[in-house]
């Protein structure tokens, strides 16, 4: 097994703007070629731990990162994006082009996972239970999340809930963790070991940093995890931190709303967030302080090893 | 036609067999295979849709079942209640009068 960072920096640029790499991500096989500088280097430092796909394999999505035509082949300051062939979004500037990377890989899979549910929202996982922390954008899901990914908790997603309704295992795909803002400095503040790509300016969303998923995380990608709490964060500044129980009714409403194409999903997306409703306890969480966070769910950890008491059954049909 | 209050029609649940359900503590939540959409109830409004699903009713039959089924926590206007659900089911496509 090949892992990115095995290459030397030369070699996997050339690498990747001749024969491309193939990456792959909750179970999709994504190849990508690209010859802009920046694109080798954030998938040499963010990416250093992934492996490589071997180069031969049926490709479930094509990304081609480029100079935006003839004339920026010249210039270099406009990168665009295809997939298969079609453009992927509107060309960026060049020192934003990381985000088509990642912007991509979340497309695939969350428009291209037909096996699964997907929900919009951060999952970490600590002694085999996964907390699922659906929030809207802006909401401080991902820099929890990594403070959590640097204090014990394993790194599933910051992003995207990857659900198996077969079994209710959440998929893990261990990528780079989006921070914005304010919360690049404080993640780093939080967690020095962290390791942070280019901040990119000039956003729609104002500054973006990408932070790299710890090496334990990436190892063990293949290790699916059992969903054991819902937890919709939501950062407010000068908030003492508190976490509030929700009812089942409210914690289906959480994961309905949070789901990728809801109406598509069907009976599957239904059943899917009927369950994590009836078997993990959900809150809403409101916090300023990122430590006073981590007590309060380490405290829900700590109270599920205790005996837990039994819930009385729901009234159903199908 | 949404019911009124001299109503003696029969009315059913549509394609029970498309539809999926839980109630958590009188929260309802319904996916009607049909339509693709997915419903909120309150307690009454549940209740009259579980009655309902249980067996096509008259209003006034089924003013008498939810009395019985919620008990205390029957609303006062059950007639107004059982008007007002069963014109709200039968415009999400969940209910129809049969007879």
């Amino acid at each position: 097994m090949t892992r990115i960072g095995d290459y030397a920096p030369a070699y996997f640029a050339a690498l990747l703007a001749t024969r491309g790499i193939r990456l792959e991500s909750a179970g999709l096989a994504l190849r990508l070629w690209s010859d802009i500088p920046e694109i080798a280097d954030h998938l040499g430092l963010l990416y250093a731990d992934h492996a490589l796909l071997a180069d031969e394999g049926v490709d479930d999505y094509r990304l081609r990162i480029q100079w935006d035509g003839a004339l920026q082949r010249v210039l270099k300051r406009r990168v665009a994006a295809l997939t298969d062939g079609r453009p992927f979004f509107a060309p960026l500037p060049r020192n934003l082009s990381p985000t088509f990377v990642e912007g991509c890989l979340n497309w695939s899979v969350a428009f291209e996972s037909a096996s699964y549910v997907i929900v919009h929202g951060a999952v970490v996982e600590r002694d085999g239970l996964a907390t699922i922390m659906p929030a809207d954008s802006g909401s401080g899901k991902s820099t929890l999340c990594a403070a959590l990914a640097h204090r014990g908790w394993r790194l599933l997603s910051d992003e995207l809930t990857i659900l198996r309704p077969a079994d209710l295992q959440l998929i893990s795909s261990a990528r780079p963790v989006s921070l914005k803002n304010a919360a690049i400095d404080l993640i780093r503040g939080f967690a020095p070991e962290a390791r942070f790509g280019p901040v990119l300016r000039g956003g729609t969303k104002g500054d973006v940093a990408f932070m790299r998923p710890p090496a334990d995380a990436v190892m063990r990608v293949g290790e699916t995890a059992a969903p054991a709490f819902v937890i919709s964060p939501r950062y407010q500044a000068g908030a003492e931190a508190r976490l509030t129980p929700v009812t089942r009714a409210e914690a289906f409403r959480m994961m309905v709303d949070g789901t990728v194409l809801y109406r598509t999903s069907g009976r599957r997306g239904f059943e899917t967030a009927c369950r994590i409703a009836e078997s993990c306890p959900a809150y809403r969480l409101s916090y300023s302080r990122l430590d006073d966070a981590l007590e309060l769910i380490g405290g829900l950890y700590a109270a599920r090893r205790a005996p837990a008491p039994v819930r009385a059954a729901a009234a159903s049909g199908a | 036609m949404p019911p009124d209050d001299s109503d003696a029609r029969t009315w059913r649940i549509i394609h029970p067999e498309a539809l999926s359900w839980r109630c958590w503590d009188g929260d309802y939540v319904i996916f009607n295979g049909q339509s693709g959409l997915t419903h909120a109830l309150d307690v009454t409004a549940g209740a009259i849709f579980e009655l309902a699903l249980r067996g096509a009713a008259t209003p006034a039959e089924l003013q008498a079942r939810l009395a019985a089924f919620l008990g205390p926590g029957a609303p006062p206007d059950l007639r107004g209640a059982v008007t007002s659900t069963l014109a709200r089911l039968d415009q999400l496509g969940l209910a129809e009068a049969v007879a």
